[in-house]
């Protein structure tokens, strides 16, 4: 039985650097600000045999695939990331068969979880807190407050950052929790990095009594984990060299 | 013609358990909602919510109707309707009202001569023009591997039946709405001598027009639409080679100062009579 802690963290880490490295592919910042939530809630509330999984962020797809391969969901040999087929595109993409659906386009996806939760299936959506800039997503939160849909839950990325600096400064979005609540939903909030008040909050959702749908916010930091990426925007694009690949691993270890 | 649509999916509800009816607010299907309120969704004000619910219940297996105004769903849902549903070729039908001309008289906002062009845009999605009962019904009970777009013609005829008009020298080719208008042309010209014939399309499928071109390959075409110049029917026939001598459509900015939709046709020269007229100065001329 696996089960995600510190050492997973750091491991988990260090195969989004070389899934990254390798393929010279950015976004690796994102990566480090949902891997560590998604890893709890893997290890202890979701998979994909009890839910459709619906994917907002699909940037920073190295999490997923670096998730899915310590979970045993794909394979373990992570070296085909970044390749053109299907299942290993450097976004993860709605050809992937443990993924119902992406968007790369922000905000639509919990429109079309909000179907499949309609439809009667367990969803699960992740998604990030600049989505939330967007107007299409408040239909849906609206919607799937209104009707009750139980059977949701999203994951909020709430880092804070998006592509060309901080949320906040930028078009703040405010409380999402008490946002959430406003809208009918079960919310729940914590440190996303914090294993043990991750689990915590996977206790809560276990034990809930699921009437509405439930939003988890996890406050987060971009690039958590390695020094030089935490809190710079420049790394939100930023690729990997031979120097800041090995600098970063010498800081996972 | 909502009330058809009413009556024929609640038919088609009584025996499909995987069927869901979604609206944005606007339209009320009493006996669908009666007879199956579980299949019955209104999504609320939200047009790009509810194609994305449609999408969602599509991939859950379901065959979906989104019923709603054209503009409403094409302009502020086209996102939607191409990543979530077009291309992933999800069976979601929209049946679209108050496309083209018909709403121009409540502002600008109700104002769509491009729903063709825009639906022309989506890749699988098929377009069809019904303008008789039977056709309407044949669509709702069928389903269909592709995402479709009904344009749903208000003034829809019973069951129009039009003569064979091979060989005409003049043959006037619109759908949906328009050919209601046309039919009634053609026969009154016809009454009065005139050698002019009517093919009115109920899906602008290019297999099927382009059969039809062809079974007509001698004569000249008039297209009718009441769509913009971009999209439609007309670069469909262009593309085959069509021999088409004259196109009357909609324009794509039309003159705000009009106050009525009847004031919009008559400028743009899509009224009974303007068509006749066009009509009979191209034959004279010809």
């Amino acid at each position: 039985m696996k089960t995600y802690n510190i050492d997973t963290s750091k491991k988990i880490r260090q195969s989004i650097l070389a899934m990254s490295y390798n393929s010279k592919v950015a976004h690796i910042p994102s990566a480090f600000s949902m891997c560590d939530y998604l890893g709890v809630l893997f290890d202890k509330v979701l998979s994909p045999k009890t839910h459709r999984f619906v994917l907002g962020k699909p940037f920073g797809a190295q999490a997923y695939y670096a998730l899915f391969a310590f979970y045993g969901w794909i394979d373990k040999d992570l070296s085909k990331y970044g390749s053109l087929e299907p299942e290993w595109r450097y976004i993860i993409q709605n050809s992937h068969p443990l993924v119902t659906y992406i968007d790369e386009s922000m905000g639509n996806c919990l429109s079309v979880a909000c179907g499949i939760a309609t439809a009667g299936l367990k969803v699960f959506v992740n998604i990030s807190d600049a989505a939330f800039q967007e107007g299409t997503i408040w239909e849906s939160i609206q919607y799937a407050g209104a009707k009750q849909l139980s059977n949701i839950i999203m994951s909020i990325d709430n880092n804070n950052m998006q592509a060309l600096g901080k949320i906040s400064d930028i078009s703040d979005i405010g409380n999402l929790s008490s946002k959430m609540k406003d809208f009918g939903w079960e919310s729940h909030e914590c440190d996303g990095h914090d294993i043990k008040a991750i689990q915590k909050v996977c206790e809560q959702i276990l034990h809930s009594e699921r009437k509405k749908p439930i939003a988890l916010v996890f406050h987060t930091s971009k690039g958590r984990g390695v020094s030089f990426m935490e809190g710079h925007p420049e790394w939100h694009y930023g690729i990997l060299d031979d120097i800041t690949y090995n600098k970063a691993i010498q800081e996972l270890k | 013609m909502r009330k058809w649509v009413d009556k024929y999916l609640a038919e088609v509800a009584d025996t499909n358990i995987k069927i869901k009816l979604i609206i944005a607010d606007v339209g009320d299907f009493p006996e669908f909602s009666k007879r199956h309120p579980e299949k019955f969704i209104n999504a609320g004000v939200s047009e790009s919510n509810a194609v994305g619910v449609a999408a969602g219940l599509a991939s859950a297996g379901y065959y979906v109707y989104i019923y709603g105004v054209s503009s409403f769903f094409l302009y502020r849902a086209y996102e939607q309707l191409k990543y979530s549903v077009s291309y992933w070729r999800k069976n979601v039908t929209f049946i679209g009202v108050g496309f083209g001309w018909k709403y121009f008289n409540i502002g600008i906002g109700h104002f769509c001569p491009d729903d063709i062009l825009l639906v022309q845009g989506l890749p699988h999605f098929e377009i069809h023009t019904p303008y008789n009962l039977t056709q309407l019904k044949n669509l709702l009970r069928q389903s269909s591997e592709n995402p479709r777009y009904i344009r749903l013609t208000a003034n829809i005829v019973n069951n129009l039946t039009i003569r064979n008009f091979q060989d005409c020298p003049f043959i006037i080719t619109c759908y949906g709405e328009m050919a209601r208008t046309c039919i009634s042309i053609v026969e009154s010209l016809n009454a009065k001598g005139y050698n002019v014939g009517v093919v009115p399309f109920s899906c602008l499928n290019k297999d099927v027009i382009e059969q039809e071109i062809y079974n007509n390959k001698q004569s000249k075409f008039i297209v009718i639409e009441d769509q913009c110049e971009l999209g439609g029917l007309y670069p469909l026939l262009r593309d085959i080679n069509a021999n088409i001598i004259s196109h009357i459509c909609l324009p794509l900015l039309p003159n705000l100062v009009s106050s009525s939709r009847e004031d919009l046709l008559k400028g743009y020269n899509l009224d009974e009579e303007s068509i006749t007229k066009k009509i009979l100065e191209i034959i004279e001329h010809e």
